[in-house]
């Protein structure tokens, strides 16, 4: 397949309706002289795609989360403002960008609790996220870590892992539920990954900062999740806590989808491989560490250059 | 996971059941002999019991699940009267009127019993109706009110201002509920005179048996896995929605089945205390549960009926003494519990027995969720 390198340093362009074979950064480009609808903005011709790139069925397909010129706007101000993101089965995506560049509201837009005023959003080739609320979304398997450590404080830890089992979880169910070996050994096994096995019957409240974080990344997996959003996960971590986390998400490769927003960016350089940069509410620039960093107006929109 | 009877749930099985063997026991020795108790006693200990499964009722709510329900006395109160009519109906033509229909309808020139009284001679329709009709009022109230999300001190206001409508609501004669006056006068339940001793001593042991029934209900949900969501809910509402529980449907299951037990236990209540009028939507009456709950020790159950049984007992000693001094007192108390003992009766007991073990620092928060 062809790959054309941009000036600007984008990592690029899949051309033809081939499928994408190539590793990521397979979408953030758009075909060249194909005589595409896409309007060119000022941050590049990013997206949305024409139609002549892909047909819109074997995006679906192709790629397990896919956000496509996702627009939302609170109060006139515009915090996503065309939005696109491709996100591969198995593919660690980190997203990064400065304050008020739309990380979170990206996040809200997948998991259901914002819903956007225009654009598509889509997993696993047939769910479309824009029609479901947010439990439809975390039982389907996007399972989302949020910026704040949240555990169930008065629970133990083993209890929050329980809770948060892949299970039918209607009412009666969870009133029926018992726990199966093969659940006791699983989460035995996510206690172990966590590194939480000898913390088990404590209070999650009584855990340090770092164990929360920890917690609630094990709590995430226990729901067995096709992609995790991670919002800021190492935030007040010790640098070998940091280290840790780093080998978790290594664990993790191929297994589920990861988005990682971070503003750590030692953390996103030791475990990304590609990285997206927002910025006021669409994507700046995607490529390897190396690439954005090197990118102009990347380290503009960080004025002064905070990514590097 | 501890199964439902765990060491206190044994320890306040076997004390109810002992405490009601002796109440029984008593109300049916020979009046004027050592230990016999009179059937005002008999009633006014029945009274307790059923408070103190609307003060369990609120705690499965409240203490659980953290939503702070300022109207549970009207769950109670619709049960009350949905079995008030049972009541009314059997009076039959004893009345003052002499007429089949209640004197209420009688005095506002009624000549027929309005469409919702219908049936409701039968005993087993009107026990079903003490417990489904507060039940659908906490289906629309909670479903209204979860799917908006409404929660926090929000949802307590409206829950108090649902109350005092209803309060409202049922002062009016137009309601067919009696107005003011409410349904006294009663003379008998399933044949049996109100005024036997023999009576009341059945109605405070179904009582008894009301409240360990739900009080095993309740304790059933807790250890479930269910239990440890409504706790979830209670701790953190979006990580439980995030780990995918619908946090309304769970919130909704949990208000009614406490709303259907304080409808029941409000049922048992009337036809011991003899009557029943709007004064029990007053709100204050809802305050006073969630007093009883908070001077127990919430989150613990039997903490709710041990703050019952004292509120209750301190209120009937007071008012007997001296009838305006017991607003105060209540407040007072009020005061006290938030300020001293957020954990209540049963906190305090449960650091006193911590510390004699030598356990140190094991009671409080985290023993209280593990119980």
């Amino acid at each position: 397949m062809e790959r054309r390198r941009r000036p600007d340093g984008f990592a690029a362009l899949p051309s033809g309706g081939t499928p994408l074979a190539s590793p990521p950064p397979g979408p953030g480009a758009v075909e060249e002289g194909s005589g595409s609808r896409v309007p060119e903005t000022a941050a590049g011709p990013l997206s949305p795609f024409g139609d002549g790139w892909m047909p819109k069925a074997q995006r679906r397909r192709e790629y397990v989360l896919l956000l496509e010129d996702i627009r939302v706007s609170f109060d006139g101000f515009s915090a996503l403002d065309g939005l696109s993101l491709y996100l591969r089965e198995g593919e660690l995506r980190a997203v990064i960008g400065p304050n008020g560049a739309g990380k979170t509201t990206m996040m809200d837009v997948v998991t259901g609790s914002t819903r956007p005023d225009s654009g598509e959003a889509w997993y696993a080739e047939t769910v479309n996220l824009l029609e479901k609320d947010e439990v439809f979304i975390a039982q389907a398997g996007i399972c989302r870590k949020f910026q704040k450590p949240s555990v169930f404080g008065s629970l133990t830890v083993f209890q929050n892992l329980e809770l948060a089992l892949k299970a039918p979880k209607t009412v009666w169910s969870t009133f029926r539920a018992r726990l199966s070996g093969a659940d006791r050994d699983f989460l035995a096994g996510l206690l172990e990954l966590t590194r939480l096995s000898g913390e088990s019957g404590r209070p999650a409240g009584a855990l340090s900062h770092g164990q929360k974080q920890w917690l609630e990344i094990g709590m995430l997996l226990a729901q067995k999740p096709r992609v995790l959003l991670l919002d800021e996960p190492v935030a007040g971590m010790t640098p070998q806590e940091i280290d840790r986390t780093a080998d978790l998400l290594e664990d993790l490769r191929g297994r589920c989808s990861v988005v990682l927003v971070e503003h750590d960016m030692e953390f996103v350089r030791a475990v990304a491989g590609t990285v997206t940069v927002l910025h006021q509410g669409k994507v700046l620039a995607e490529g390897t560490m190396d690439e954005i960093s090197s990118d102009g107006r990347v380290v503009e929109a960080y004025l002064g250059g905070a990514a590097c | 996971m501890t199964g439902v009877f765990d060491r206190p749930t044994r320890i306040f099985f076997i004390a109810v059941a002992l405490f009601t063997a002796a109440v029984a026991a008593g109300s049916l020795r020979p009046e004027g002999s050592a230990l016999s108790l009179g059937t005002l006693t008999v009633s006014v200990l029945g009274k307790y019991m059923c408070l103190a499964t609307l003060a369990v009722s609120l705690d499965l709510v409240w203490g659980f699940m953290g939503v702070l329900s300022l109207g549970h006395g009207a769950f109670f109160a619709l049960g009350g009267y949905a079995f008030g009519m049972y009541l009314m109906r059997h009076i039959g033509s004893r009345g003052v009127y002499t007429s089949q229909l209640p004197d209420f309808m009688v005095f506002i020139g009624w000549d027929r019993l309005p469409w919702y009284w219908l049936g409701t001679d039968v005993f087993a329709y009107a026990v079903f109706l003490g417990a489904a009709a507060p039940a659908l009022l906490a289906l629309a109230f909670g479903w209204t009110a979860f799917r908006s999300r409404v929660s926090g001190v929000y949802f307590s206001i409206i829950s108090q201002a649902m109350t005092y409508a209803l309060m409202l609501a049922f002062f009016l004669n137009a309601l067919g509920f009696g107005g003011n006056n409410g349904f006294t006068d009663f003379k008998e339940i399933l044949g049996f005179e109100l005024a036997a001793r023999s009576t009341s001593a059945a109605l405070f042991i179904a009582s008894a048996v009301l409240l360990l029934a739900f009080y095993a209900a309740c304790r059933a949900v807790a250890v479930s896995r269910l239990g440890l969501a409504v706790r979830a809910v209670r701790d953190n509402e979006a990580r439980a929605r995030f780990a995918g529980y619908r946090v309304d449907r769970v919130k909704l299951s949990v208000f009614v089945l406490s709303a259907a037990a304080a409808g029941l236990a409000g049922a048992l209540y009337v036809p011991q205390a003899g009557i029943i009028n709007p004064n029990s939507f007053a709100p204050l009456f809802s305050i006073e549960m969630v007093v009883c709950v908070a001077l127990g020790g919430r989150g613990r159950l039997y903490g709710a009926v041990v703050g019952a049984f004292l509120v209750n007992w301190l209120k009937t000693a007071l008012t007997g003494l001296m009838p305006d001094a017991w607003l105060f007192v209540f407040g007072l108390l009020f005061v006290v519990v938030t300020v001293f003992l957020p954990e209540g009766v049963a906190g305090l007991a449960e650091r006193a027995s911590g510390l004699l073990a030598g356990r140190g620092k094991g009671g409080g928060r985290g023993a209280a969720a593990e119980a």
